[in-house]
C-alpha cells in the first residue's frame, strides 16, 4: 500500500511515528529526487535516503506480531522532508526614517540539504509534527523583521533608495550573514533573498497625481480636439457664408456692371455727342477768332508799315538836318577861316555870324515843330 | 577486483584515481551502475558543498568588514555552487530495469567514457575545494589575492557545472537500445 506523507504543497517536513500506523498491508513509498527520509530509530538517526522506493516503512502484520515478539525496535520514526528549493514569503512592515510606511514581502528560497535533514528535530521537539511553509514563516519572520528588514528600511530615506540595487544586494547579503545561526539549525539552507515592497501611501498619491494629470491631459485633448474640430466647422461654415457671399456680390456685381456698362455706353455716345458738338463749336469759332485774329494781324502790319515809313522819314530829315548843319558848320568855319586870313575877323563879323547862325536855328526848330 | 570484472584495462588508472576519494568506487560494473552513479553524485554534492560553506564565511567576514564587493563575489559563487547541487541531484541516472526499459548494456567505449568523466568532474571539483580553502586562507593570513581566488573558485565551478552537463549525454545514450536492421 503506498504511504503518501504530502497531501499538500505547503507541507515542508513531516514526522511519522510508524507505531501509529496500523493496517494490514505493508506500506511503501517511492522518494522522488527532491524528498528525503531520514530514519531514526530507537532514538538514533539511521539513513537518510532519497531517489528510492522505501518498502515496509510501516504497518503490516508481520510488522505488528514483530512488536508483539519484541523483535522490531521499540521507536521507528520517519522524518520526511522536501529538499528541493522552496520559496517562503514573509510579509513586513516598517517606517524609513522620513516615517513613511513601507509593506512589504520579502522572498526567501531555501532547500534543505539531504544531510542537514535531520536537523529538523529541533524544530519537531517543540511543534506538531508537520511543518509547512506558513510555520517556516512563522518561525524566522520575528528574526528577519528585527535583524534584516527593519534596519535597512529605518535606514533608508525614501522608497526609491530602498528599491535601489544597492540595498537589494545589500539585503541579500545581510539575510545571509544575521539569517545563518537561525536557518542552520532548522536545517536550512539559504539560496536567494530579495524584498518586494508595496505602493507606499506617497507612491500613491503620486501614481493618483500622475494619473488625474494624465486624465487631465486626456480631457485637454478631447476639449482640443473638440474645439479644433468646432473651429475647423465654423471655419468651413464660414468659407461656406463667404463663398455663398462671394458668389451674391460677384452675380449683384455683374448685373451691375452690365447695367453700368449699358449706361456707360449710353454716356460714351452722350459724350460723342458733345465732343463732336463741342469740336464744332471750338472749329467755328477758331474760325471765328482767326478772322479776328487776321484782321488784327493786318492792321499791325499797316502801323508798322507807316511807322516804318515815319522812322525813314525821320531818318531822312536827320540826315538832310546833319547835312545842313555840316554845311553850315563848314561854311561858318570857312567864313572864319578866310576872314581870320583876311584880318576881317572883327567882333563885329562875329557876332553877325551868330546872328545868322542864331537866325538859322530858328527857322530849324520851326520847322521840326511843324513836323 | 571481483566488481570490476569486465572494465577496460586502459581506465584502470581512473579507477584507482576516483578510488582514493570515493571509497567503493568500482567504475559501474554490472548491477552496481545506479550505486556508483549515486556515489559519484553525493561525491560531487558533497565536495561542492564544501565549496559553499568557504564561500560562506568569506561572505560573512567581508560582509562583517565592510567589503561588500568581495562578500558579493562569494556570493556569486556560493549561487553558482547551489546551482551545481541543484544539477547534479536532478540529474539522470540511468534506469534500472534494463531488461524490461529497453536500456542497452553500456559499451566499452561508453564505460570508459563515463569513468573518465567521474574522475575529471572528482578532480575538478576537488581542484575548485582547494582554491576556495586558499582563498578563505588568503583572508586569514592576508596575503595573496583574495578576489582573484574568488573568481577562479566560481569559474571552477562554472566550468564543472558545464562539465557535468556531458555526463547526461553519455547516460542518456543507454537508455534506448540500438535497433538492429
Amino acid at each position: 500500500m503506498n504511504y503518501t506523507w504530502r497531501n499538500n504543497p505547503n507541507t515542508v517536513a513531516r514526522l511519522v511515528n510508524t507505531k501509529k500506523i496500523q493496517t494490514i498491508s505493508n506500506q511503501e513509498t517511492v522518494l522522488k529526487p527532491n524528498e528525503a527520509c531520514a530514519l531514526i530509530v530507537d532514538g538514533k538517526i539511521g539513513d537518510i535516503i532519497t531517489e528510492t522506493l522505501v518498502k515496509n516503512l510501516a504497518g503490516g502484520f508481520t510488522r505488528w506480531v514483530g512488536d508483539k515478539f519484541g523483535a522490531t525496535a521499540k521507536d521507528r520514526r520517519l522524518l520526511f522532508a522536501m529538499t528541493g528549493p522552496m520559496d517562503y514569503w514573509i510579509p513586513f512592515e516598517g517606517n524609513l526614517s522620513s516615517g513613511e510606511q513601507v509593506l512589504g514581502n520579502a522572498n526567501l528560497r531555501m532547500r534543505i540539504d539531504l544531510e542537514n535533514v535531520p536537523k529538523l528535530l529541533n524544530y519537531f521537539s517543540n511543534n506538531t509534527t508537520t511543518l509547512t511553509r506558513d510555520d517556516v514563516i512563522r518561525v524566522i519572520a520575528t528574526e528577519l523583521h528585527s535583524r534584516v528588514i527593519s534596519p535597512m528600511i529605518s535606514s533608508c530615506e525614501s522608497i526609491a533608495e530602498l528599491r535601489s540595487s544597492t540595498s537589494l544586494d545589500k539585503f541579500e547579503l545581510t539575510t545571509e550573514v544575521q539569517m545563518k545561526n537561525l536557518l542552520s539549525n532548522l536545517g536550512f539552507t539559504l539560496l536567494k533573498a530579495y524584498p518586494n515592497f508595496d505602493k507606499t501611501e506617497s507612491e500613491n498619491i503620486k501614481a493618483n497625481v500622475a494619473s488625474l494629470g494624465f486624465k487631465i491631459q486626456q480631457n485637454e485633448s478631447v476639449i482640443n480636439s473638440v474645439i479644433a474640430g468646432t473651429k475647423q466647422k465654423e471655419r468651413l461654415r464660414i468659407a461656406e457664408i463667404e463663398s455663398e457671399t462671394n458668389i451674391g456680390k460677384a452675380e449683384a456685381r455683374s448685373s451691375i456692371q452690365i447695367e453700368m456698362e449699358s449706361e456707360l455706353k449710353e454716356l460714351r455716345k452722350k459724350e460723342e455727342v458733345l465732343e463732336v458738338e463741342l469740336n464744332h463749336k471750338q472749329r467755328r469759332n477758331a474760325i471765328v477768332e482767326e478772322n479776328k485774329n487776321s484782321k488784327a494781324t493786318r492792321a499791325m502790319e499797316l502801323f508798322s508799315k507807316v511807322q516804318e515809313e515815319k522812322a525813314k522819314r525821320i531818318a531822312k530829315q536827320v540826315d538832310s538836318r546833319r547835312t545842313v548843319l555840316e554845311i553850315l558848320t563848314n561854311s561858318q568855319k570857312e567864313f572864319i577861316q578866310i576872314a581870320a586870313q583876311n584880318g576881317a575877323l572883327t567882333p563885329e563879323v562875329i557876332r553877325e555870324l551868330l546872328r545868322q547862325q542864331t537866325a538859322q536855328k530858328e527857322i530849324e526848330s520851326k520847322t521840326q515843330t511843324v513836323d | 577486483m571481483n566488481t570490476m570484472i569486465g572494465l577496460p584495462v586502459e581506465v584502470l588508472p581512473y579507477v584507482r584515481g576516483v578510488q582514493l576519494v570515493l571509497v567503493g568506487y568500482s567504475g559501474y560494473t554490472k548491477g552496481s551502475r545506479i550505486k556508483v552513479d549515486k556515489m559519484v553524485r553525493n561525491e560531487i554534492v558533497r565536495a561542492v558543498g564544501r565549496i559553499r560553506n568557504h564561500m560562506q564565511i568569506i561572505l560573512e567576514n567581508q560582509y562583517r568588514e565592510g567589503n561588500l564587493n568581495l562578500a558579493q563575489n562569494a556570493k556569486i559563487c556560493m549561487e553558482e555552487c547551489d546551482n551545481l547541487i541543484e544539477d547534479v541531484n536532478k540529474s539522470v541516472s540511468g534506469m534500472q530495469h534494463a531488461f524490461l526499459s529497453g536500456q542497452k548494456s553500456p559499451t566499452k567505449g561508453e564505460l570508459k567514457r563515463l569513468i573518465k568523466h567521474d574522475h575529471d568532474v572528482i578532480d575538478m571539483v576537488t581542484k575548485a575545494v582547494n582554491l576556495a580553502n586558499s582563498a578563505e586562507q588568503s583572508i586569514a593570513l592576508q596575503e595573496g589575492n583574495e578576489r582573484q581566488l574568488v573568481l577562479h573558485t566560481t569559474q571552477l565551478v562554472t566550468s564543472c557545472r558545464g562539465f557535468f552537463g556531458a555526463r547526461a549525454n553519455i547516460l542518456a545514450g543507454l537508455s534506448q537500445k540500438k535497433k538492429r536492421k
